[in-house]
């Protein structure tokens, strides 16, 4: 099996690309990226396990040509590649949209003439918008940032796929944990990376904001998961925790002990965003909260230098 | 019928059977068909008839890339429906170098350029491939449109025969009910002319049909039917 992973040294990426190439049944992983945050770790910490399997080429999605020439045999895509920034996607709309919507539709044509067989698409939970209860896959989305709008957008020129190849659509949860690639912008990184080395946490809105989360390690194992499960395609929820951001703090001041937290912005009330687990496809791909969530930014904590 | 004739309904609307004699006698002469389509409702009448009189006919669509999904999706649903020879005509530039200045795409701030890259520029290529581009424009589309003969040279000594020239909003909508053709889907979402969808604009109750496309701009066509014509004076 050869894999095309676009986005593949990013946060996400770099940790799926380590995982696959350990698999007996990959034969060949791609990693399309084109490293627009500089972060070099995928290709650092000497050699990975199954590392002959790997090659890199530094693309972009908006290149066509490029992309048809990557495709070239490939049998699976998955398609992590995004802009993303985190809090507040409110800015420069149309960069979302050139990269996410544009850039997904054209990565779409490029598949429809390949012999691509299997499309992953890491969506985003934020497709649903602000929530007053936890949303299923039936709710209507009601994205409400530039970012949420642009993956939704790129939902609909993947899901055109799906008569044809098998399609899977992930609405992920925020994604949260060690990756050798690291993410300090989603919020329980930058939480766990404050607390730790500046022992005072910022805090945007009143801190009630309920989120929904993934941990590193179960989306990784997710998506791996997928080249064996005998899962139909589909658009299906990613999240396994739903706490609010306060929450978060209350752990970390537990691991924290002298902890400090600032509300920077407390006026301003943010919305939920409240997913609800699939738990039918968490167990088709083995994930769940193997620990506590305590547990979970204790092990993160442990990874830190200092 | 004032004017009917097997030809022509008036002095200047074509029948089908007129289209066909048409088109048979271009074949018989040895010349090189094709036709394009944008897979809007009104765009189906035409290809309903030379579905009818040869399926054989390339239906290039012109895939620019912006096109809405809805729109790829009517037109795989249409190509099987009419049996159609449709073949995805797409831009030789990549998108990565459809920027502007800023870093933006082009329909972000020359439309007119973004619209020769992926329309215009295409299509170009494909008319020194044919002798003859049956092409779907309607008089009572656009003034430029309403300038246009039944058949008109093009760049590279192709024709361009417009065997729609003259029908009417009225006639295509009662061939459209005789022949129950599908809709484009987003015509029920208040879409009335479909193009790329960053320069489609859903109208609101006070807006004007012309005003779906390019909305704010002075820009009426894409340049296929400005740039890829020889205009010559029209005949009274």
């Amino acid at each position: 099996m050869k894999i095309l992973v676009t986005g593949g040294a990013g946060y996400i990426g770099t940790e799926l690309v380590s995982r696959l190439a350990q698999m007996p049944e990959v034969k060949k992983i791609v990693v399309y990226d084109n490293l627009s945050r500089p972060n070099y770790n995928l290709f650092l910490g000497g050699k990975l396990a199954g590392h002959e399997k790997i090659k890199f080429i530094k693309g972009e999605l908006l290149d066509s040509r490029g992309l048809r020439l990557a495709l070239k045999d490939i049998d699976v895509v998955y398609h992590l590649a995004a802009r993303v920034t985190t809090p507040l996607a409110h800015t420069d709309g149309h960069l979302y949209e050139q990269i996410n919507h544009w850039g997904t539709a054209e990565l779409v044509y490029a598949v429809e003439e390949s012999t691509v067989k299997r499309f992953i698409y890491t969506s985003s939970a934020g497709v649903y918008g602000a929530t007053t209860e936890p949303a299923d896959e039936n709710t209507p989305p009601n994205p409400t940032t530039f970012y949420a709008v642009s993956k939704l957008r790129g939902e609909d020129h993947v899901r055109r796929l799906a008569p044809r190849i098998e399609t899977f659509i992930f609405r992920c949860g925020n994604v949260y944990g060690y990756s050798r690639s690291m993410r300090f912008d989603a919020v329980i990184n930058r939480f766990a990376f404050e607390a730790n080395f500046l022992k005072r946490i910022t805090i945007h809105g009143t801190g009630s904001q309920l989120r929904s989360f993934i941990h590193i390690d179960s989306i990784t194992r997710a998506l791996a998961g997928v080249l064996q499960a005998p899962l139909n395609g589909g658009t299906y929820n990613l999240v396994t925790r739903t706490i609010s951001v306060m929450d978060v703090v209350d752990e970390l001041k537990q691991l924290v002990p002298d902890l400090e937290f600032i509300l920077i912005n407390q006026h301003m009330r943010f919305s939920h965003l409240m997913v609800k687990s699939n738990e039918f496809i968490n167990k088709q791909l083995n994930i769940h909260n193997s620990c506590s969530f305590r547990e979970d930014l204790q092990n993160f904590l442990s990874r830190l230098s200092f | 019928m004032p004017g009917a004739s097997k030809v022509f309904l008036f002095w200047r609307q074509m029948t089908v059977e007129g289209i066909r004699d048409q088109i048979y006698q271009y074949q018989a002469k040895g010349l090189r068909l094709f036709t394009s389509s944008s897979f809007q409702s009104h765009s189906l009448v035409l290809l309903h008839i030379l579905s009818r009189i040869d399926r054989t006919i390339p239906v290039y669509f012109i895939n620019t890339g912006y096109h809405f999904p809805e729109t790829l999706q009517f037109r795989d649903y249409v190509t099987e429906l009419f049996g159609l020879n449709t073949v995805d005509l797409k831009p030789e530039v990549p998108r990565f170098m459809q920027r502007d200045a800023s870093g933006n795409l082009l329909f972000t701030s020359d439309p007119d350029h973004c619209c020769y890259l992926n329309k215009t520029q295409p299509m170009d290529a494909v008319l020194r491939e044919y002798d003859v581009w049956i092409n779907g424009v309607r008089a009572d589309q656009s003034a430029v449109r309403a300038a246009m003969k039944t058949e008109q040279p093009a760049p590279y000594g192709t024709i361009r025969f417009h065997p729609m020239l003259d029908w009417t909003a009225k006639m295509i909508w009662q061939y459209r009910k005789e022949y129950n053709l599908p809709t484009h889907p987003l015509e029920e979402k208040g879409y009335v002319s479909i193009g790329c969808e960053p320069c489609t604009r859903r109208l609101d109750p006070d807006m004007q049909e012309r005003e779906a496309r390019w909305y704010g701009l002075k820009k009426v066509e894409c340049g296929l039917h400005t740039e890829l014509i020889v205009n010559e004076s029209k005949t009274p």
